[in-house]
């Protein structure tokens, strides 16, 4: 076949809109694990690795992105692999990735508060260097209307070029936009244990979860501690804003706060 | 039997930098955009103060060392006229000193403006002196500094070399006597005395001084004559003291002018980070620390100091932690210059495993942490850690540095009755800084979430679990946890203040 013959025939064969001549097809591209065995399953294997992949809230009350992004990474430090975690806004807690088993001494923490532009230079930098499996990027607030979708684009060369698992915890923002596969999460709806009132627990929830293979319902669970084992996670709290404080000192015993609290409650009792 | 002696079998041989004008080549070390300008160093103040030295488009203009100031002006008004601040040429000396000990651990700063140093035995890397002699003249040079080399059997006769010529002269061994002939008596370093005896005698060359019959010169010359001529033939058999090596790097400018501008002055620092960059790598290390003491008009001292996440050779990211904590920290006033100085750390080594999973090299691993360091902040990144303290943030960052590993490790399967990967742990998204809502209750517990944010009905709510923040504390903080689900907004976490009676979402469970 002659070469002019040779590319009439390719020509034919491209499907209308945008095409990515340089990507490989998605289905050839090795995958990692997500963490979650109903997910690995809907994904054909788990995240691709060398394409973006983009959690996106498909209505508001809609969540699930993060557990999936630290499921993803808890199953890639476990192997003792490395991941990053870019944090645009402040609110990775690690707690949680300690509760899904992650090893924390493996995760690259980038704290913000970030601009979206320094966001998405500490992910091309972490995707330069390209000693981490698993890079998770979440834009700050109100990052979610335009701007930078040249950055996303670089972002999914990035990682095409580092073969790694890029995910993007987007806000509907222009990350999409870029390319990559596309994982819509819906509303989250908890699961409770016992009667309304005191005494009820929660116990997990689940999240329908869509993607261009197909839809599935993700069963999740609280953290384990709270499944009759020790005690609940300490309630940990940061930059608490300044309360006044009254002038007079508790008076009483605050209990543990551990001992005997589930729904029942027992109250600090202070002096006016 | 006495053991060998390697050192003894290996010839001597000692290399001489010599900076020429030493206080106008660290005036133009630290201040870069002056190159090229007719500029004369002053010496002195009042009326005793003289152009000690000047570049050479100022001697063109006919400005030359030894005039007064108001001569220099006379003759060439556009001659720019400068004192050296001490700290600048000791930063110049030192930047010397760093680059010789690149090729030898033993260095005599013998003279203000030369260092000597013993290259016996590195032959091996440099095949010829001449060589030797080209890559000490290149590593001064990215010192910001132009020298002189000498390199002859013994220290003496090598500074007598490099001061002779400019470039590098190399005295062959045992020709010593042939390569100074015919340098000017002055090259021996001679006392006014004795030279002015051997003016008498009519000697004017080394080589005069070098066909005396020794004998009896002792009595004509004295012990001076006798050791000048034994120089002249090119016998040299004295030892340099070596200087212990100074951890102390710093780099100083000092201007004419006052700065009010954060640009200006960057400008100035990113050349001087540059040379500390440099004399550090020289010595195989990197800035781990780095400490600015800003000189402010009329005076004070403003200190600022920069830590990067790691040792790290980056300007860029080293740069941009300067700045970011010059604006964090800005100086109170206009500064009129500065001294930066830096700690050295090694970059740290690591050995990987054949069949274990990769883990970032070190010196990559560095460059990025001082990158993202720039972006972020040096205290943004790194590992998370749980902090195992209700008392403070549970949240907190470690140096990342995780371990290498000797193979993959398997997925571990879950505890019986425990969760594994078929329902993964629900993880909490926080907000920080927490979130003030109204809570309206209902029973004592809440009903409904009011303000920005998730407001809504509560369609379930779980809780409270109280705790006691800094217990020890002389008013310690109290508060009670609720998990609540808001009906259409999905599920958060409550906490209520217990002394103010104050509600925030800490996090929402995404």
């Amino acid at each position: 076949m002659g070469t002019r013959e040779g590319m009439a025939r390719a020509l034919q064969d491209l499907p209308s809109g945008m095409v990515r001549w340089a990507s490989a097809p998605r289905e050839s591209l090795p995958r990692r694990t997500t963490g979650v065995t109903v997910l690995d399953t809907l994904l054909g294997g788990g995240w691709p690795r060398g394409r973006m992949a983009v959690l996106r809230a498909a209505a508001p009350g809609a969540a699930g992105r993060t557990t999936l992004a630290t499921a993803a990474v808890a199953a890639t430090t476990a192997e003792g692999r490395t991941a990053a975690w870019i944090d645009g806004d402040a609110s990775l807690d690690p707690a949680s990735l300690a509760a899904a088993g992650a090893d924390l001494s493996r995760i690259l923490w980038v704290r913000g508060p970030l601009s979206l532009e320094s966001t998405l230079a500490a992910a091309e930098e972490v995707l330069a260097a390209g000693d981490f499996a698993v890079t998770v990027v979440r834009p700050p607030e109100g990052s979610a209307r335009g701007g930078a979708t040249a950055g996303w684009v670089r972002l999914a060369r990035g990682a095409e070029r580092a073969r790694v698992v890029l995910l993007v915890l987007d806000r509907g923002g222009t990350a999409a936009a870029a390319g990559g596969i596309l994982v819509r999460v819906g509303t989250l709806q908890g699961r409770w244990a016992g009667l309304p009132g005191p005494g009820s627990l929660l116990v997990g929830a689940e999240v329908p979860v869509e993607a261009d293979e197909g839809a599935a319902d993700l069963r999740l669970s609280v953290a384990e501690t709270l499944d009759g084992g020790g005690p609940p996670p300490a309630p940990a709290r940061d930059e608490r804003p300044a309360v006044p404080r009254p002038s007079a000192r508790p008076v009483g015993v605050a209990r543990p706060w551990w001992a005997g609290v589930r729904g029942a409650g027992s109250a600090l009792e202070f002096s006016p | 039997m006495k053991p060998a002696n390697n050192r003894r079998t290996i010839p001597r041989e000692y290399a001489c930098a010599l900076a020429t004008a030493l206080p106008l080549q660290a005036l133009l070390r630290s201040q870069p955009d002056l190159a090229g300008q007719p500029l004369a160093v002053v010496a002195g103040e009042g009326t005793r103060a003289i152009l000690a030295h000047a570049s050479r488009a100022a001697r063109a203009l006919g400005a030359v060392p030894g005039m007064t100031p108001s001569q220099a002006r006379s003759v060439a008004p556009g001659v720019l006229l400068r004192p050296v601040a001490p700290p600048v040429i000791a930063a110049a000396r030192q930047a010397l000193v760093d680059a010789a000990l690149a090729f030898s651990p033993e260095v005599d700063a013998c003279d203000a403006d030369a260092v000597v140093l013993d290259v016996r035995g590195t032959r091996g890397r440099y095949p010829t002196p001449e060589a030797l002699g080209c890559a000490l003249e290149a590593a001064c040079a990215r010192a910001g500094l132009r020298v002189r080399v000498g390199i002859a059997r013994g220290p003496r006769l090598a500074r007598i070399a490099a001061r002779a010529r400019a470039g590098v002269t190399v005295l062959p061994p045992g020709d010593e006597a042939a390569a100074l002939a015919d340098l000017p008596i002055d090259a021996l370093d001679l006392s006014p005395a004795l030279a002015d005896t051997l003016g008498h005698l009519g000697l004017r060359t080394v080589g005069d001084l070098a066909r005396i019959d020794p004998r009896g010169l002792g009595i004509r010359l004295g012990p001076e004559g006798m050791d000048r001529h034994r120089l002249a033939r090119g016998i040299d058999e004295s030892v340099i003291t070596p200087l212990p090596p100074s951890e102390s790097f710093e780099e100083a400018v000092a201007l004419e002018w006052t700065l009010d501008r954060l640009d200006s002055l960057v400008f100035l620092l990113s050349a001087a980070l540059d040379r500390l960059s440099a004399r550090l790598e020289g010595r195989g290390m990197a800035p781990a620390a780095l400490r600015l003491d800003l000189d402010l008009d009329p005076e004070g001292t403003h200190t600022v100091p920069v830590r990067p996440p790691a040792p790290t050779t980056d300007l860029r990211s080293l740069l941009a932690l300067i700045r970011l904590a010059l604006e964090a920290d800005p100086p109170p006033g206009p500064i009129r210059g500065f001294t930066l100085r830096a700690e050295g750390g090694r970059v740290a080594g690591g050995q990987g495993h054949l069949f274990g999973p990769p883990v970032p090299p070190p010196s990559r691993l560095a460059l990025l942490m001082g990158r993202l360091g720039a972006l972020a902040g040096p205290d943004g990144v790194g590992a998370p850690v749980v902090l195992d303290d209700a008392g403070s943030d549970s949240a907190s960052l470690a140096p990342f540095a995780p371990r290498a590993l000797p193979e993959t490790r398997s997925p571990v399967p879950p505890a019986p009755g425990r969760a594994g990967p078929a329902a993964p742990p629900l993880a909490l998204r926080r907000l920080r800084p927490p979130l003030e809502v109204a809570v309206r209750l209902r029973a004592g517990r809440p009903a409904e979430v009011q303000g920005s944010g998730p407001a809504g009905p509560v369609a379930r709510a779980a809780g409270p679990w109280f705790a006691e923040v800094r217990w020890w504390a002389e008013r310690p903080e109290a508060g009670a946890c609720w998990d609540v689900e808001v009906t259409g907004r999905g599920l958060y976490r409550l906490w209520q203040d217990l002394r103010s009676g104050r509600w925030f979402v800490d996090g929402q469970y995404d």
